[in-house]
């Protein structure tokens, strides 16, 4: 059984290399796919609504996607609104991993969706803990949806 | 005033108002009297005519009746007479004493019957034909005894024949005078009773006519009764409810007796109530004159033909018309001419609204009003109803201000308001800003500074270490400063909401019971009082006493017997006033007004750790609540934080 691919949704470089540090440290060696903007993670998912629907045709959904809500271009929870919205990406665990601990961030996360919501601590023993427990959980701990397993989707 | 053109037209009029005049002049006993005299009296010069004639009827009859007597009385002496003479005729023819026998029988009766005669006579009152009788009778009974003596004594009947011829002669005489007194009698009996007759008539027409009369009698007493006493009583009583309602009085007829009395007192009565409360009303109405006067809005007010009636001085330092040149024109010659028919419509529909019910309402509107110098301004008009004493609508009063300044500053007032909200939101976007943006920089700071000591820790040599390690600890503290920071704005933005009754001594084991768990290593006495209600936010006081119970656990932790108290002690102040109290290491209270502002510390942050901010937002809630915190303490000796509560709250 191929461990299913993780997808970080993430604009600042800092918090990419230190989200990917967080997971090598922490032995989770899952594939990680980076996407830089909203944009860009809805081309990743949805590669048939792209302008040039051959590019990236075959890849594999993601097992477990960790999510900014703010985002250049196309904003967290619109892209989590598309996410929930398709039939074929609905049922992948998203994970809102952000800054903000605004009540008003975390209730419209979960309205629209979201399966958790992880504010992303400031000591990095802290934000590495953080990683290391929503990676265990989410990609070892739960069970998940048998359909967007890669081995059980032909493709 | 009916009757006062007629009592001019005719005297019988007058005559009639005379009468009235003298019939209300006289007093209620009085009247009632006549009232029972009228027919008393009709009856009984009825009753009294009734016997009159039925007295001379009875006098007819008697006398009839007489007669008769008189009549009967006559025959009989004329028949003894005849009897008599029969007898002494049969004797001179046979001088038989036999014969004498009707004779003599006529001696024994005649007396009595001649005094029968004179008794009729006299009851008959003309007693000339009685004596005439009588006369006649004596001489026929002399004739009859001298004839009886001289054929005793023998004398021959030849010689007897001239004493006969005289018998008979007497005798003749006597029939007639006999029949004269029958039938005298007879003419004066038929006359009697025609009399008789016509007075039995006379006495029908008078029953009818007293029965007649008596009756309109009664009716007229009644009438006067009636139309007269019980309608002004009726008015009286009227006036009297006019009086006791505080209405004008209905002017009532003046007459002197006792009910003129009564309406004239009542008249008087309303008279020196009025007067009283003009007495009353004087100060209360100079007072109003004078607020009137002094006023700053032009009161205007106008009868009910929109005619202007009063003009205050401000009405004239507004629109620039004096009182004389306003009073009498045309409320609406203020409005602009494009106004008038706007509000002649606003005007007619306030009045109508008023009705006559007496209830009292204003109407508020704005409009444009014009000076006389042509220019114009926004006015707020009132219009209030005028009303006389009996609630009757006679006018509209109107108080109008000018508005200019108050609408520049609404509008200003909106626009600040705008702006106001125009900052808020700029202000919710940059808390946004710092809380998301503001860490991302820090975590890089801490991350990478974690990283290098783990990936190059040796090549950075003791010193080296020992600067990231200072690295880290500041971007924690900042950290913390920032999440302070956005909790204090995060208050001042958030209201109070779900105000509902909570046991602060609950909130405050539980606290203690966290902070046990955190560390459970030290070792700190609570005393902590159950069953303090208050009405407040709970997720809003459970900070409050999470920061206070979470600083004496903190400035305890330097010393051993650590005691932290919380209760609640009523003050007049407010009805619940909570303190947390700790033997810890206590403040300088030279600087106890410090302690709330935020971001002012009075440790260091190597003896205790804190941001500064955590009193700062006790104070922002406490505050919400309507209630006031403050600190009693000195150094080393520990701290008491009291806050009150408003328990009547409940937003």
């Amino acid at each position: 059984m191929t461990n299913p691919a993780i997808l970080l949704i993430e604009d600042n470089p800092d918090d990419q290399a230190l989200t990917l540090r967080a997971l090598k440290k922490n032995n989770i060696l899952n594939q990680v796919t980076v996407v830089g903007d909203g944009a860009e993670a809805l081309d990743y998912l949805f590669p048939a609504d792209r302008a040039d629907p051959a590019d990236g045709v075959g890849e594999e959904l993601p097992g477990l996607i960790l999510l900014d809500l703010k985002l250049p271009k196309v904003d967290g929870l619109e892209v989590l609104r598309r996410i929930r919205a398709d039939e074929r990406t609905q049922i992948i665990p998203v994970v809102v991993l952000t800054s903000s601990k605004e009540e008003e961030d975390i209730l419209r996360s979960y309205h629209t969706g979201a399966n958790g919501y992880v504010r992303k601590p400031i000591d990095f023993s802290d934000f590495s803990d953080a990683i290391k427990t929503v990676g265990m959980f989410w990609l070892l701990l739960n069970e998940a949806p048998p359909r967007v397993r890669p081995s059980a989707d032909p493709g | 005033m009916k009757s006062r053109e007629a009592s001019s037209a005719s005297p019988a009029a007058a005559q009639r108002r005379r009468f009235h005049r003298w019939w209300l002049d006289r007093s209620v006993r009085t009247k009632g009297l006549i009232v029972v005299a009228i027919p008393l009296i009709t009856l009984t010069a009825i009753t009294g005519a009734n016997l009159a004639l039925q007295y001379n009827e009875r006098q007819a009859r008697s006398v009839a009746t007489a007669g008769n007597a008189l009549a009967k009385v006559g025959n009989q002496v004329l028949a003894d007479a005849v009897n008599g003479e029969t007898g002494v005729r049969g004797y001179a023819a046979t001088r038989d004493p036999l014969f004498l026998a009707p004779y003599n029988l006529m001696l024994t009766r005649i007396g009595a019957e001649r005094t029968a005669l004179r008794k009729a006579a006299s009851i008959e009152g003309d007693s000339r034909q009685q004596r005439v009788v009588h006369a006649a009778t004596g001489r026929v009974l002399s004739d009859l005894a001298r004839l009886r003596s001289a054929i005793g004594s023998g004398v021959p009947l030849r010689a007897l024949k001239p004493m006969l011829q005289r018998q008979k002669g007497s005798m003749d005489l006597l029939r007639r005078q006999v029949g004269g007194l029958v039938s005298g009698p007879t003419a004066q009996l038929n006359a009697q009773r025609a009399r008789v007759n016509s007075l039995e008539a006379a006495i029908n027409v008078l029953n009818v006519a007293g029965l007649v009369l008596g009756l309109l009698a009664g009716l007229t007493g009644i009438a006067l009764f009636t139309s007269g006493i019980s309608r002004r009583v009726t008015a009286a009583a009227a006036n009297a409810d006019r009086l006791g309602e505080g209405r004008p009085l209905e002017p009532v007829e003046r007459s002197a007796d006792d009910l003129g009395h009564l309406a004239d007192s009542i008249v008087r009565a309303g008279a020196l109530l009025a007067a009283r409360a003009a007495r009353r009303d004087r100060p209360r109405l100079a007072l109003l004159a004078a607020i009137v006067d002094s006023s700053d809005d032009a009161i205007v007010s106008s009868g009910i033909d929109g005619l202007i009636t009063s003009w205050n001085a401000a009405a004239e330092a507004i629109y620039g018309y004096s009182a004389t040149e306003a009073v009498g024109q045309h409320a609406e010659f203020i409005l602009e001419a494009d106004r008038r028919s706007d509000e002649a419509r606003i005007l007619r529909a306030f009045v109508a609204s008023q009705g006559s019910n007496g209830s009292s309402a204003s109407m508020h509107h704005q409009t444009v009003q014009r000076r006389k110098d042509g220019t114009t301004f926004p006015a707020s008009v009132m219009f209030s109803a005028i009303r006389a004493d009996d609630g009757a609508l006679i006018g509209t009063s109107s108080i109008a201000r000018d508005i200019t300044e108050r609408l520049r500053a609404e509008a200003e007032l909106s626009s600040r308001l705008a702006e106001l909200e125009r900052a808020n939101q700029y202000l919710e976007t940059f808390t946004y800003s710092v809380s998301h943006d503001l860490r991302a920089p820090l975590r890089g700071l801490a991350g990478f500074t974690a990283a290098l000591m783990e990936d190059c820790g040796d090549a950075l040599g003791a010193d080296g270490r020992d600067y990231a390690e200072r690295i880290q600890a500041a971007s924690g503290r900042m950290a913390a400063l920032i999440d302070d920071l956005l909790q204090l704005s995060r208050l001042w933005r958030t209201e109070v909401q779900d105000v509902r009754p909570v046991d602060l001594g609950a909130e405050v084991a539980s606290i203690a019971q966290e902070l046990q768990r955190g560390a459970p290593d030290r070792h700190v006495r609570f005393t902590i009082q159950d069953a303090v209600w208050a009405p407040v936010d709970r997720v809003l006081l459970r900070s409050v006493l999470e920061n206070l119970v979470g600083n004496a656990w903190k400035f305890t932790s330097h010393r051993d017997g650590a005691l932290i108290e919380f209760g609640a002690t009523p003050t007049k102040e407010a009805p619940v006033c909570c303190y947390v109290r700790d033997n810890g290491a206590g403040f300088d209270s030279a600087y106890a007004g410090k302690l709330f502002t935020p971001f002012e510390r009075l440790h260091t942050t190597d003896e205790f750790p804190g941001t500064g901010v955590g009193l700062a937002s006790v104070q922002q809630i406490v505050e919400r609540h309507g209630g006031r915190v403050w600190a009693e303490g000195a150094v080393g000796k520990g701290a008491t934080f009291y806050f009150t509560l408003d328990a009547k709250e409940t937003a």
